[in-house]
């Protein structure tokens, strides 16, 4: 059984002039318990609506949600105790200190005042908790919806975008805060639609697009799934390196001063060797992995989803 | 419960309109009453014999039997009638007079009901405002729930801080009279009749922001809230209400008027004839304002309890 549970998931907004707007076409999605569960996919595939569902904020239109085996939203009332959440940006007072609202939050629950200090120091806000959320950076909001989630103790959190106008030394910061929130056993599902993110925190992913499910699984064996891409290799002088490996029977081409030969990638000694005994001597020889943003883009363009 | 409702009275507290309102009641109150008694003179001798003259010269006129008969006016002697209808401080030199700070505060009442109606639009509001309902509801989905406290929160804020604003009024009136004016004529039990009149206000002032609230639960934002009411009391109140009669019976401006001057209000339909007469008592006046606040408190739930929160 998973944390989260997603069946035939369906949510359409009606728009203003008539008709409607499918945001979620018939979703499934299994969210094993423990580690990083990257969700992702591009704008206006879904991820937040699927989210607003999870945490009963949006009634579905067809379909069944289970939320730590809940069903949404009858039973959300006895599991949401153990549910931390940032839905889009963090939403919270700016005329507030950052403590404030944490204690406003803390209150509706009972969570007593050592437990807010535990997590302003957690994402490192301590010394800015009495400072008015107006005055916080991105980054700081960012960390303080966080601290706002962490206030439970929640044993699954559900982050939405939470790297979303950051910049680069708050991605890290939020990154390694995610990293370590899996690693304590917690399950954090994490929406997203900066792929790479989501390559370096989860252990797992599913890949969404105009609402639907496109694929879900390990990450090693969604970025596997890409298939076999060959070798990089970059020498001094390319385009004699091409006319030796294509003597030798390699295909090869040269995309800006780099080589990507087709060979299967555990055949690196055999091109080493070929290019040495002609004199080239590779400076590096590298599988040609897919990374995710290549699996995303060949995963919709087959589906027919992709842009 | 408990919890969610000192997370809703936190926030009340905490929000900053609630704190400028009171601020800005003592600084009016404070204001006001320096200018009033920098700005008044006490009356001459002369003005006060003048005025004593003017009063002995009207008691005897009425008691001349030059005011009509008692018994046609309602009264049991010359003599009670004449006390009612000439007193001194009709002819003397304007004395402010303890006697009147409860028709003082009846008369600024509907300020303290405005007051009302814009705490609860603003708490109502806020959440909406700020984007932070769907955090609320996170931490409680129970909608309903969340409502309660709600509502509990406002209508204590509203009470609280109405009762003080007009407790810092007549602090302010008690000081310019102790100056400029007199506690002569003061009834027995007069405090008693100023401290129901100012809970009585309050009180009102409590549903009105339970209908600020209402509003901007429906509508979603402390704008919303505050422009439907206002524009209600314009459109409805002001303007429907003269041409269609029955309206004057439900709506909540005049049943106000009723329970806050704790006096019956005589509605006159002048489209018939002879012109019909419809009382509104005190006690109808509270049962229009309970309804009114019931049944947008109702729809504000319904709202709330169905609407996707985005």
């Amino acid at each position: 059984m998973g944390v989260i549970e997603v069946e035939g998931l369906r949510k359409d907004f009606r728009r203003l002039r008539g008709g409607t707007t499918t945001a979620i076409a018939g979703l499934d999605l299994e969210v094993p318990e423990g580690g990083v569960f990257g969700f992702l996919g591009p704008n206006g595939a879904g991820k937040t609506t699927t989210i607003r569902c999870l945490l009963g904020l949006v009634r579905p239109g067809a379909g069944h949600v289970k939320l730590l085996g809940a069903d949404v939203p009858r039973g959300l009332a006895s599991t949401i105790g153990d549910v931390g959440s940032i839905v889009e940006q963090p939403a919270l007072f700016p005329r507030f200190s950052g403590r404030r609202n944490l204690e406003i939050l803390a209150r509706t629950q009972g969570v007593g005042a050592p437990t807010i200090d535990a997590v302003l120091e957690r994402v490192s806000l301590a010394d800015r908790q009495r400072d008015l959320v107006k005055t916080y950076s991105l980054g700081m909001k960012q960390r303080l919806g966080i601290a706002a989630a962490l206030l439970k103790d929640p044993s699954l959190l559900i982050l939405d975008e939470p790297a979303n106008g950051l910049d680069p030394a708050g991605i890290v910061e939020v990154r390694e805060l995610i990293r370590s929130l899996g690693a304590e056993g917690r399950t954090v599902f994490v929406s997203s639609h900066i792929l790479s993110e989501v390559q370096q925190v989860a252990d797992r992913l599913a890949i969404v697009a105009r609402g639907r499910l496109v694929t879900q699984g390990p990450v090693g064996e969604v970025l596997a799934s890409a298939g076999a891409r060959g070798l990089v290799v970059r020498v001094g002088d390319p385009s004699a390196a091409v006319a030796v490996l294509r003597e030798a029977g390699i295909q090869v081409d040269v995309h800006a001063e780099v080589l990507r030969v087709h060979v299967d990638a555990a055949e690196g000694a055999r091109v080493n060797r070929a290019l040495a005994e002609r004199g080239i001597y590779a400076a590096e020889i590298r599988a040609d992995a897919a990374d995710l943003e290549t699996v995303f883009l060949e995963l919709t363009r087959d589906e027919g989803l992709g842009p | 419960m408990i919890g969610l409702l000192r997370s809703e009275i936190l926030r009340a507290r905490s929000r900053r309109v609630v704190t400028m309102l009171l601020v800005a009641t003592f600084i009016a109150v404070a204001l006001g009453i320096l200018i009033a008694i920098l700005t008044t003179n006490a009356p001459t001798q002369e003005e006060t014999d003048r005025g004593q003259r003017r009063y002995e010269r009207e008691l005897a006129r009425c008691l001349a039997g030059n005011y009509g008969r008692p018994d046609e006016a309602g009264f049991d002697s010359l003599e009670a009638m004449c006390a009612e209808f000439v007193q001194p401080q009709y002819y003397g030199p304007s004395t402010p007079r303890f006697a009147e700070i409860e028709e003082i505060l009846v008369g600024t009442g509907f300020i303290v009901l405005l007051l009302g109606a814009v705490v609860g639009a603003t708490l109502g509001g806020a959440d909406w405002s700020a984007g932070s309902m769907a955090t609320l509801l996170v931490w409680e989905p129970r909608r309903v729930r969340v409502l309660l406290a709600r509502i509990v929160a406002v209508a204590l804020t509203a009470l609280v801080l109405t009762i003080v604003a007009q407790a810092v009024f007549v602090a302010g009136l008690t000081v310019y009279i102790a100056i400029h004016g007199t506690f002569d004529g003061t009834p027995a039990g007069y405090l008693g009749d100023l401290t129901a009149t100012v809970l009585r206000i309050s009180a009102v002032a409590g549903l009105f922001a339970l209908m600020g609230l209402s509003l901007a639960t429906i509508g979603r934002s402390t704008v919303a809230g505050l422009g439907v009411f206002l524009g209600y009391l314009i459109i409805v109140e002001g303007f429907l209400s003269n041409l269609l009669f029955w309206v004057q019976k439900v709506t909540f401006g005049r049943a106000a008027a009723a329970v806050v001057t704790d006096e019956t209000i005589e509605l006159v339909d002048g489209s018939t004839r002879p012109p019909s007469i419809f009382e509104l008592t005190p006690g109808r006046g509270w049962v229009t304002l309970g309804a009114w606040a019931v049944v947008l408190l109702l729809l504000a739930g319904a709202s709330f309890r169905v609407r996707d929160v985005t």
